[in-house]
């Protein structure tokens, strides 16, 4: 219910610049400084696709990210997730900014799991809306896949933009390139570390891990170079509800805040 | 009794000729991750993978191999060489390549990796027929057909003056057929002309119809005939320092075997590389079981330029490499040198020792006369070389030393000498010293060296490669290396280094996964403003991260990071390439596809990351600027005789308004290439 009225809210807003905030979204994300392509979560809908496939069970997703220094800069993110043992369908929605700027997505996505190896495609309708510039609108195709290759590692890869579609057909919307690993050397422990470029920019190298303090209870830490943030964050899963903090720092901004809240969806999520 | 125990298993396998691997054409793809993954130097490396890939697509017969033969595939340790010439002597000829798993040190990995360029044949057939009649029902036979074109126009085609003009359509043809049984013949031809160059005849000129032709016959065992060639042919004795075939590779991955060349003797040159073969006849004639002569000689015009002076003063000013003829200007070049190449090589065959002696004589139409630079006063001029020279090749247990030593007659000489083997099952090592001279010339190398040619050079390799277990290894080397006298780009003496570190891990038959760092040094010319040159050390660092992994049933995938920084006189450059292919076999299709993201500062940094491609052809472009690189390759079985493929890539640079340099300059900021090929076997 409470998704339907994030969404409900987020497409009664009607707010815009050229997309270049990040679009990865979640607590247990953010917590491992976006380490992300080879998280398998609700929120792969937003940081892999192509890990979407793994998921067998239907579910919602919400996140809320938070510049206390910076009000104008907050990020929200919903998504439902249909699926099944065979494949993985979804529809999100992503908004960054206020009224002066901002920035929409609207996304579909499918993701088909098959062995040890899954693949997805997401398709976003894209809206930048600037204050007394109106609006640009382009439309791009992403594309993202995750293996498990020995019961303890993970290989991922998450591509932004395929097709280098731009804004309009005006300015170049950005091209991103995710590669990542996973290391689960344990039932406790995890190591996951991304490599993230984007055309415009150097590459980022994130980091991140997660430590199961208490059955399920998780505590989180990671962090990013070029440009560097530190982030720390913890989670809490029941059967059916699994909510996520994180704290990012970054060294010209206090700090950004980031919850998120993922469902279940069914009646018996155990099964 | 375990023989016993595989001819059971052929019987009741229903096969009526000898049980062959269920075969599919060999990608080049692994192998070229493990011998080539870095290269250095200007070289067309697209042409030497090629010529490779030619020879390995003929599969030799394992009950006829050779350890030379088995020594060039450049993937098994002197054990395993040892282990499978041993258990054939013991117990006959092979039945089955399945023989091969039998053997103790070969790991399933080996023999997944060997196996697609070796068959067990039917020694009957070849026995009983006459060779026209192996000819004609020959299975390993092909006709290759294969156009492709950039479909955004080039400057060259363009333009509309006559002195920059292209003087042919923009698309590339190639036509190849090819009739082979390996240790036994093989009959091909090939026909070739590059985008931009025309087709006609011109006997004035020496063309006849496309731009490149070229044309072998080959026979093999016949007698105390052990190999005969007419037509184009290549070769490869000793160490390569005089007579080198392509089948040479620098410093790469593959850190013990490739340090190593294979005397192979004359092979058919099929390839499309203009420059690199000889033309004539090669024989090679058994005087006794232990005793061979070869010889040769060849008569091939070549490209270069042509000084016109008075009848006695023309000289050739220098040799040209590219194969390019499409402007008035290239085609001024186009075979207007003559050479003459006579050669032979006696050699004495044991069990464990090989050796012999090596002499090469060329001559040239015109005398060579380069332009004078600070670096090339001790390159070759004149009309005529000669080189003699010795090689000794020793086995003994699991190590083999090879070493060959050669002089240019009243010129500079040249020695490398070798050793590599096990040390045990799993440490494998190798080592090789070298010295050559600033004035030793040599037109046909492929000597293990740091230059591109064996000239002005002294170093020490060392390498290794070592099994933890099944699932972990690791290799690497160093090589310490010195220039005596100045080289291009480095106008003054100076020396270097390099070293190789890779880590891999197979967890399984469908994963590998490696991490590998490189490092070399190296001094070169800094850009100069006055007449006085200053040199620096310029360190270049790659590292590499690669994962391939797949389901086993048709489906796989590889992820690459591939990173670069060049430091030079203060001053550090990046390079990064992101790379994801899938690729997936259903019923007769075969689909590859790749997205590709890189990012290099400028050319120091260029990455070199291999691409798939049809059948044969090979696709190692240099990934440099900033934009985003796909192609999808198509492979569609229409039958059991006929396979058709097309490949459509294309490349997408960010802020740059034009891509590529001179006469194949495009406007604009993407490329779009297409290619088709068609294969019919009879």
């Amino acid at each position: 219910m409470k998704l339907w009225i994030i969404a409900g809210l987020l497409l009664a807003c009607p707010s815009g610049r050229a997309q270049s905030v990040s679009t990865l979204m979640g607590g247990r994300a953010a917590g491992m400084g976006y380490a992300s392509s080879t998280l398998r979560d609700e929120a792969a809908f937003f940081n892999n696709v192509g890990a979407m496939g793994w998921s067998t069970k239907s579910s919602c997703f919400s996140a809320y990210e938070a510049q206390p220094s910076l009000p104008g800069a907050n990020r929200i993110a919903a998504s439902v997730c249909l699926a099944n043992k065979w494949i993985a369908g979804g529809i999100g929605i992503f908004r960054f900014g206020d009224e002066v700027y901002g920035e929409q997505l609207v996304s579909a996505a499918l993701s088909n799991r098959f062995g040890m190896t899954s693949l997805g495609a997401k398709v976003n309708y894209i809206q930048y809306q600037v204050a007394g510039f109106g609006n640009k609108t382009g439309v791009t195709l992403d594309f993202g896949g995750l293996a498990q290759i020995t019961p303890q590692i993970l290989v991922g890869a998450y591509m932004v933009n395929l097709t280098q579609a731009s804004l309009n057909g005006l300015e170049q919307l950005p091209t991103k390139f995710v590669a990542g690993i996973c290391f689960r050397p344990s039932d406790f422990f995890l190591l996951a570390t991304d490599i993230a470029k984007d055309l415009g920019y150097d590459a980022t190298w994130r980091i991140g891990t997660e430590y199961t303090i208490y059955k399920k209870v998780f505590l989180r830490t990671g962090f990013n170079l070029h440009p560097s943030t530190v982030c720390v964050g913890m989670g809490v899963q029941t059967k059916r509800i699994h909510v996520d903090y994180a704290l990012q720092y970054h060294a010209n901004q206090t700090g950004t805040h980031q919850a998120s809240l993922a469902l279940a969806l069914g009646k018996n999520p155990n099964k | 009794m375990k023989k016993a125990f595989i001819l059971i298993l052929v019987w009741t396998a229903h096969y009526t000729h000898a049980q062959d691997f269920p075969r599919k054409d060999f990608q080049m793809e692994k192998l070229a991750d493990e011998i080539f993954p870095m290269q250095d130097l200007d070289l067309n490396y697209q042409d030497l993978y090629e010529n490779l890939a030619l020879l390995l697509a003929d599969p030799i017969d394992l009950n006829l191999i050779t350890r030379e033969q088995l020594r060039s595939f450049m993937m098994l340790t002197e054990e395993q060489i040892n282990e499978f010439l041993n258990y054939r002597d013991l117990n006959g000829p092979l039945l089955s390549v399945y023989e091969l798993q039998s053997l103790h040190s070969w790991s399933r990995f080996s023999f997944d990796k060997v196996i697609p360029f070796v068959i067990v044949g039917d020694a009957q057939a070849t026995l009983d027929a006459s060779v026209f009649s192996r000819i004609t029902h020959e299975k390993n036979n092909y006709l290759l057909l294969r156009y492709e074109r950039t479909l955004e126009p080039v400057s060259g085609s363009e333009a509309t003056d006559s002195a920059h003009q292209y003087a042919g359509n923009p698309g590339k043809m190639y036509v190849r057929y090819h009739v082979a049984n390996s240790n036994d013949f093989s009959l091909g031809f090939t026909a070739e002309k590059d985008a931009g160059e025309a087709i006609k005849w011109d006997p004035t000129r020496r063309q006849y119809g496309p731009d490149y032709l070229s044309f072998h016959a080959q026979l093999q065992n016949k007698g105390r005939i052990r190999n005969l060639i007419l037509g184009d042919f290549q070769s490869q004795f000793g160490q390569g320092l005089i007579l080198g075939s392509v089948f040479g590779f620098g410093k790469n991955s593959e850190t013990v075997a490739t340090v190593r060349r294979s005397n192979l003797g004359f092979l058919p040159y099929t390839s499309v590389n203009e420059n690199l073969f000889f033309r004539g006849a090669a024989l090679s004639y058994s005087l006794s079981k232990n005793i061979l002569v070869h010889g040769f000689i060849s008569d091939a015009y070549k490209d270069g330029n042509i000084q016109l002076g008075n009848e006695e003063e023309t000289t050739i000013s220098s040799l040209s490499n590219s194969g390019l003829h499409r402007t008035p200007a290239e085609l001024q070049l186009r075979k207007q040198v003559e050479e003459k190449d006579i050669g032979a090589v006696f050699q004495i065959k044991a069990t464990q020792l090989d050796a012999g002696i090596i002499f090469h004589q060329v001559n040239f139409n015109k005398p060579i006369q380069r332009s004078p630079t600070p670096y090339n006063q001790f390159s070759f001029q004149g009309i005529t070389n000669q080189d003699v020279g010795a090689y000794l090749n020793y086995s003994w247990a699991n190590v083999t030393f090879f070493s060959e030593f050669s002089k240019s007659l009243g010129h500079g000489m040249a020695l490398s000498a070798g050793v590599l083997g096990n040390i045990t099952a799993a440490l494998e090592v190798s080592m090789l010293l070298r010295s050559f001279d600033r004035d030793f010339y040599t037109f046909n190398p492929n000597a293990f060296s740091e230059n591109t040619l064996p000239q002005n050079e002294k170093g020490l390799y060392m390498g290794y490669k070592y099994s933890f277990n099944k699932r972990f290894s690791t290799s690497g080397y160093i090589d310490m290396f010195q220039f005596p006298w100045l080289r291009y780009r480095g106008y003054a003496p100076s020396d270097g280094s390099e070293w190789l570190l890779r880590f891999t891990y197979t967890p399984s038959r469908n994963v590998v996964l490696f991490v590998q760092a490189r490092e070399e040094s190296k001094s070169r010319n800094l850009s100069n403003d006055s007449n006085l040159y200053l040199m620096a050390e310029g360190v270049k660092r790659n590292f590499w991260i690669n994962c391939d992994y797949g389901n086993g049933q048709g489906l796989s995938f590889k992820t690459r990071v591939q990173c670069s920084t060049y430091s030079i006189n203060g001053h550090t450059t990046r390079g990064l390439a992101i790379v994801q292919d899938v690729n997936f076999s259903i019923h007769r299709w075969s689909i590859s596809l790749r997205h590709a993201l890189f990012d290099t500062d400028d050319y120091d940094n260029r990455l070199y990351l291999y691409e798939r491609d049809a059948w044969l052809a090979y696709s190692f472009p240099a990934y440099y600027g900033v934009g985003v690189r796909n192609y999808i390759l198509l492979q569609y079985a229409v039958s059991r005789k006929i396979d058709v493929w097309v490949r459509l890539s294309h490349v997408q640079y960010v802020n740059q308004s034009e891509i590529g340099t001179g006469s194949e300059t495009i406007e604009g900021n993407t490329k779009n290439d297409v290619k088709f090929q068609v294969r019919i076997r009879f």
